[in-house]
């Protein structure tokens, strides 16, 4: 909810570089290294791999903190964190973030980085408390960071609430809404596996959620499984497999096995070996259709109750040109879309034979 | 207007146009005065009286009971000059009189009403056998008839409203008395009037006599039922489902007369029993389907089908084809959840088709065809009944297309090839010309079969073997029933049945 945000951010739009959200005096023992290492050495240090680490270390940072930096450095876009006479856009601070997901690291860990890096070069605004959170959509807002910390509290106890509601039929209790709007709003994306997962699960309609409520619930659940949210993946593999069908089997497969991987309980993995067991039975249904036109071939070729029904060769062998252009089609099908009904097929197979059969009984 | 007065008056019209046709074979200035006189006073009791909270059929006994004395009152010449001074006491008429005497006796120890009712109805019924000639077959089945009609209407009436018991029971005494006083005084008399009825009779044939004929006033009736109901069968009540009824049994009278043969009356006769039992049921609040009547009448049809063609293996497997699936409809969702149901589709329709092949059309190649097609459609079913490993659940559309294709070729195979036979009827003789239906086969041999009508009693076989593609016999009619066998040149041995005619007039009215 846009209203529970305070965008009170003129003084920041405005604000000289580096005394903003955060003061400088509140800068961790990271930033102020890095503070110290941009105003003595420019960011071209942090293109000198071999230089860096010995440079950090000579600071006083730990060693952890020296391969987290290293780490972070060679991501593609932190040259715009660390620029110091250009301030970054909020595009480039969220492409980064995003970047930053193949070091390993939690976002945690690179979100608290980027807001020390960010407030040492002063490049970004770092904003100490969610209230002060400004909105997105807002002309004129300079880019923000908000650091782990600033929310890891909140987050907490929305978790332990959202499970409770989840494991237990707990009640929702009215606070955590209030509470989860804000962090989605920063585009934080366990907030928004939370929220969307809420509203999927909601009953305000008749039959499950309404229309309006089950999209904004699997737009935010996308949203965070694109960020990376493995339980926001496998609660949308859910919800496509429940949703069933060819596409949403396609897309329900795509996020199991994607940053839904490492997270997957036991329904997840019963789904699936469904949708294994599909893919395979679908392939049982062409060989069967396979079967079906060499029965049509041998009608064609024996020609059963000859002396009484006539053969019409050419008939047979129109369907068997259809016959075997459906079955051709099928396995295209297949090939494309894995996950598609194929029950058509040997129906349509059985009924090209059928027509074949009818000619022959009655002309 | 009302919907319960709305009824009263199509049942009020449609009695008034029964009886019309006896006021034509009996019109006279005095007639039509009793007729006008009669119909309005019924119309002020049946429809004005009647209560617009009540439905019709709970006044049906009124309306047939009006129906005799009008039907009396029209012919008032013929009893007129048929009633005499004399009053001759025969023993006849005093066993007669001795079996009602007994009766009132019976009925006057106050016995409960549904014992009194049936006392009522016997009496009427032994009335009007003790008074008939046994020779007058036709009075007998119109007295018949009118019992069973009285029987029907008012146990229909007393299941829908139980205080007009007592009501229907004075009715049915004092037609009991009437009719008792009638044929005490003056046998001969009521012997004549009821075989005035073939007016009547005459005018309900005509309206049936031709299909078209038959299915105009089906529909007609039918729509009026449907008029009853505003056009939604599934909240018919009684009024509109008895007149479907009747709308259903006259299709099924119409459709047993043009081929009559000895199995019509009892297969009828059922339907009517069935259909009032329906009905009665329906009157008790039991749940019944609208269709009922319309689909006993179109099962009825099949069965007087088959049975006109001695198919009797068919009808026993349709019927239990019919009993298993609906034995098995009673199972919830059974349809929607297992495979086993739509396999039964083609094992049924082969066990069906087979037995119509066997006695109708049968040839190697016929059974060859019918067995593959119903192998390939066993196969079909069988591969979208296979158990998904993800449980998903191949569309009945497709089942339904597989055993609506199914259902069309068992057909074909069944029409295709034999001969076809065209029968004209004397009264003694019967001409019979066999055709090919296929342009290839030739006659190998013919038989002809004299049998009963239940298929003993065979007399020697007449074969004529020739190579013609068309054969023509003159026979005399040796039994009731012509079986005439023909095997051509590809082996497709075709049976058809001729029933030797059953002149049902001429039983009816030749003692008259």
């Amino acid at each position: 909810m846009k209203e529970n945000v305070n965008n009170d951010l003129s003084g920041a739009a405005s604000a000289p570089r580096g005394i903003t959200g955060v003061p400088t005096g509140r800068l961790s023992d990271v930033g102020r290294a890095v503070r110290r290492l941009l105003e003595t050495s420019g960011r071209e240090i942090f293109a000198d791999r071999e230089k860096l680490p010995a440079t950090l270390r000579a600071l006083g940072l730990s060693e952890v903190e020296v391969y987290r930096l290293c780490l972070l450095s060679s991501v593609s876009g932190f040259e715009e964190l660390i620029d110091t006479e250009e301030p970054a856009t909020q595009m480039e601070l969220d492409r980064y973030a995003a970047n930053a997901a193949e070091t390993g690291l939690g976002r945690d860990v690179i979100m608290d980085m980027m807001a020390e890096l960010t407030c040492a070069a002063g490049s970004a605004v770092c904003v100490s408390q969610l209230s002060a959170l400004p909105d997105r959509e807002q002309a004129d807002v300079p880019a923000f960071v908000i650091p782990w910390r600033v929310y890891a509290d909140d987050l907490r106890a929305v978790k332990a609430a959202f499970n409770k509601w989840r494991d237990g039929g707990a009640p929702l209790p009215k606070e955590m809404l209030d509470q989860l709007w804000p962090l989605v709003n920063a585009g934080i994306a366990e907030a928004q596996y939370y929220l969307g997962y809420i509203l999927l699960h909601t009953d305000d309609g008749a039959d499950g959620p309404e229309e309006d409520t089950r999209k904004k619930g699997v737009e935010l659940l996308t949203m965070a499984a694109d960020a990376g949210n493995g339980p926001a993946a496998s609660a949308l593999g859910d919800y496509y497999y429940f949703k069933g069908g060819s596409e949403n089997w396609g897309l329900a497969y795509d996020y199991y096995t994607g940053f839904a991987a490492p997270v997957l309980g036991e329904r997840q993995r019963l789904a699936m070996v469904d949708i294994f067991n599909h893919r395979r039975f679908n392939g049982i249904l062409l060989r069967v259709s396979a079967v079906f036109l060499a029965v049509l071939l041998i009608s064609v070729l024996w020609a059963p109750g000859a002396p009484v029904f006539s053969v019409m060769p050419a008939a047979g062998i129109a369907a068997l040109v259809l016959g075997a252009a459906l079955l051709a089609l099928g396995v295209i099908r297949q090939r494309k879309f894995p996950f598609d009904n194929l029950y058509y097929v040997p129906t349509g197979m059985f009924l090209i034979w059928a027509v074949y059969m009818f000619l022959r009984l009655v002309f | 207007m009302k919907k319960n007065v709305f009824c009263r008056a199509v049942y009020f019209g449609l009695n008034a146009l029964a009886m019309l046709p006896a006021l034509i074979s009996a019109f006279s200035l005095i007639s039509a005065g009793v007729y006008l006189a009669v119909e309005a006073l019924l119309g002020y009791l049946f429809i004005r009286r009647g209560g617009e909270n009540a439905p019709a059929a709970e006044d049906l006994p009124l309306l047939l009971f009006f129906d005799v004395p009008l039907y009396a009152g029209l012919h008032y010449e013929l009893l007129i000059s048929r009633f005499t001074s004399e009053f001759p006491l025969n023993v006849n008429r005093i066993v007669l009189f001795l079996i009602f005497a007994a009766a009132f006796g019976i009925a006057g120890l106050k016995l409960k009403k549904r014992v009194l009712k049936w006392i009522s109805v016997l009496l009427l019924g032994l009335g009007g056998f003790a008074s008939m000639r046994m020779s007058a077959l036709f009075q007998l089945v119109l007295y018949a008839a009118f019992v069973c009609m009285w029987m029907a209407v008012s146990i229909i009436s007393e299941r829908l409203n139980p205080n007009k018991a007592a009501r229907n029971n004075w009715l049915g005494a004092i037609l009991t008395v009437f009719f008792t006083a009638a044929v005490l005084c003056e046998g001969e008399a009521v012997f004549y009037l009821g075989g005035e009825w073939r007016a009547v009779l005459s005018f309900a044939g005509g309206l049936l006599s031709t299909p078209w004929k038959a299915l105009l006033f089906t529909v007609g009736i039918a729509l009026c039922a449907l008029l009853m109901c505003s056009f939604d069968p599934w909240e018919a009540g009684i009024d509109a489902r008895l007149l479907l009824t009747f709308a259903s049994l006259a299709a099924l009278s119409a459709f047993a007369g043009r081929r009559f043969f000895v199995y019509s009356l009892p297969v009828v006769g059922a339907a009517v029993v069935l259909s009032i039992t329906a009905l009665a049921g329906f009157a008790s609040g039991k749940s019944r389907r609208w269709y009922f009547p319309v689909l006993l009448a179109l099962s009825c049809m099949l069965v007087l089908t088959l049975l006109y063609d001695g198919l009797w293996l068919t009808l026993l497997a349709i019927a239990v084809s019919a009993a298993i699936f609906r034995r098995l409809s009673r199972k919830n969702e059974f349809y929607k959840e297992s495979s086993s149901f739509w396999m039964l589709i083609p094992i049924c329709g082969f066990a069906v088709s087979l037995s119509w092949l066997c006695f109708k059309r049968l040839s190697t190649p016929g059974i060859l065809v019918l067995i593959l097609i119903t192998a390939v459609t066993l196969a079909a079913l069988w591969v979208l009944g296979r158990p998904h490993p993800a449980g998903i659940w191949a569309g009945n559309r497709y089942r339904v297309a597989i055993c609506a294709a199914f259902a069309v070729l068992c057909a074909a195979t069944l029409c295709r090839g034999g001969f076809s036979a065209d029968t004209q009827y004397t009264d003694y003789k019967v001409s019979v010309e066999v055709g090919c239906r296929d342009g290839d086969a030739v006659l190998d041999s013919i038989s002809y079969t004299w049998t009963d009508a239940f298929g003993l009693d065979e007399s020697a076989e007449h074969l004529y073997l020739n190579r013609e593609r068309t054969s023509s016999a003159n026979l005399s009619w040796q039994n009731t029933r012509l079986v005439i066998r023909a095997t051509d040149s590809l082996g497709v041995s075709t049976r058809i049945v001729v029933w030797r005619p059953f002149p049902l007039d001429e039983y009816l009215y030749s003692w008259l």
